[in-house]
């Protein structure tokens, strides 16, 4: 089905709007269906009580998640996500609701990298800096020059 | 191996406990709300089998939680191991426990993984370690789910990002009977902080205890989280022992002899009535007008709970029977204190 508003591309959304007890129904692609104003999803159940009530618009997407074939629809009605693809699926639809949960929509803790390898690299980054004192103490300069340039190689990864 | 709410800590007298949960949910697996059986037992095997291969192994227990007894399972939530919602739907879940209880990993509740520390008194950053460490070792042989920008993936969006609560329980009668409460929570939750009842979302206070957690998640980091809850609880811990001063301290004495003297000859004893006396000794523990060990309330409390007070029974006990054993419990632990 193509899109009512441009009639060029295929019509993914689906919007139900009532107001006053008159129902109206259109087919949208994404773009027009934002540039109608129709992108603003409320992820809970008690917004959309309110927005039905109100007479704001239901929109009912016909996309679905290809890993576990949840539709947006499905997300707001549980309150849950389906899995970890619906995040990058929906992110659209589901940004806004996050924005406001949060007040942010970009991670700034830790990383499953940091948790594993960069810690081990950290780690070894001390391990190293420590041989390198002992070595110069030692007046082992060949070795400490190596050391040197283990750490170099070392601190250049980590800050790439 | 002694339990957690034994050890007395910083502030044990009016911080309860702390508290550090991280979700986590392993890739290639649906959110729990989305999963068949086979794949419920298959996370919970791939996570059993990074704890119990791991040279932390016998410091753990696992718990088939569709196999233990109701009372069992509830008195797991009276000692705040499980959610009310983990004992209630049972099936494709499971717990590991750590042996001192101051760990529990629960498998498929709201996501994959739920790891919470608990310590008593303020001590967030130890919680964050313990729960850190268990995260690691289950990390080295799982991927997790995690996206760039939105941090590690939650089943709810709330989640998002670190994954990580922290939260206290506190003991705040004075505040609570001075009626501030309200207006100081307000202001609190204009800084991203929640307060909940006793048991978590939706539960009432017990024992004047309440929980204090950070409510966001994404775009915060785990220590600026954690160098906030810890803010609040100090500023929260100088109010509280204000207003306690506040209160006429012949009253206040009275109050506390009376509480002290029901626990300790009372025949028959309620959990609502044990919560309230409890809760007044506490106050007078802390004002050093007592002198009952934080620890021994901390037992009293956790264990003699509806569930808790049945778990030596063959058979869930009538009410009235409950209340007598209860008393009983009490007071043998309390003789030995004026």
């Amino acid at each position: 089905m193509l899109c009512e508003n441009c009639k060029v591309n295929n019509a993914t959304t689906h919007i139900k709007k009532t107001v006053n007890g008159v129902t109206n129904e259109y087919f949208l692609c994404p773009e027009c269906a934002a540039k109608l104003g129709f992108n603003n999803f409320n992820f809970f159940k008690l917004d959309n009580f309110w927005n039905d009530f109100l007479g704001e618009p239901v929109i009912k997407s016909l996309k679905r998640c290809e890993t576990c074939n949840s539709s947006f629809e499905d997300i707001v009605n549980n309150g849950k996500m389906g899995c970890a693809d619906c995040y990058s699926i929906f992110k659209d639809e589901i940004l806004p609701t996050i924005k406001k949960i949060h007040g942010k929509t970009i991670h700034t803790g830790a990383t499953p990298s940091y948790t594993i390898e960069e810690e081990k690299e950290d780690n070894k980054i001390e391990a190293l800096e420590n041989k390198l004192q002992e070595a110069i103490k030692n007046e082992e300069f060949e070795k400490a020059a190596e050391i040197r340039d283990e750490l170099k190689e070392l601190r250049k990864k980590e800050n790439e | 191996m002694s339990k957690w709410y034994l050890n007395e800590n910083k502030n044990s007298d009016i911080v309860f406990s702390s508290r550090i949960r991280i979700a986590r949910n392993l890739k290639g697996f649906p959110f729990p709300n989305k999963m068949n059986d086979e794949q419920k037992y298959s996370v919970i095997q791939k996570v059993s089998d990074a704890v119990f291969k791991s040279e932390l192994k016998d410091e753990f227990t696992f718990i088939d939680i569709d196999k233990i007894s109701e009372v069992e399972a509830y008195s797991l939530v009276e000692r705040h191991l499980i959610s009310p919602e983990f004992a209630s739907n049972t099936k494709g879940r499971a717990l590991i426990l750590k042996n001192d209880e101051s760990l529990s990993i629960m498998i498929n509740e709201e996501d994959h993984l739920r790891i919470q520390a608990l310590c008593s008194g303020l001590e967030l950053e130890k919680a964050f370690e313990k729960a850190r460490k268990i995260e690691k070792i289950i990390s080295e042989n799982n991927e997790f789910s995690f996206d760039e920008q939105f941090g590690f993936l939650t089943e709810c969006p709330t989640n998002l990002g670190t994954g990580l609560r922290a939260s206290v329980m506190m003991h705040l009668p004075a505040l609570e009977k001075l009626g501030v409460l309200d207006r100081i929570f307000n202001n609190i939750s204009k800084m991203g902080v929640a307060i909940r009842g006793t048991f978590g979302e939706g539960s009432k206070p017990k024992s004047s205890m309440y929980q204090i957690s950070n409510q966001v998640t994404l775009g915060i980091s785990e220590n600026k989280a954690i160098e906030t809850i810890n803010s609040i609880t100090n500023q929260l811990i100088d109010k509280e022992k204000e207003a306690r001063n506040a209160f006429d301290r012949s009253c206040l004495e009275d109050d506390v002899f009376r509480a002290l003297g029901t626990l300790k000859f009372a025949r028959k004893m309620s959990t609502e009535e044990m919560f309230k006396l409890i809760s007044d000794v506490r106050i007078g523990v802390s004002m050093g007008i007592v002198d009952v060990p934080v620890s021994v309330m901390n037992k009293i409390l956790l264990e003699t709970g509806k569930a808790g007070i049945c778990l030596d029974e063959k058979e869930t006990l009538e009410s009235d029977i409950r209340d007598s054993k209860r008393a009983n419990y009490i007071r043998d632990r309390l003789s030995q204190y004026n």
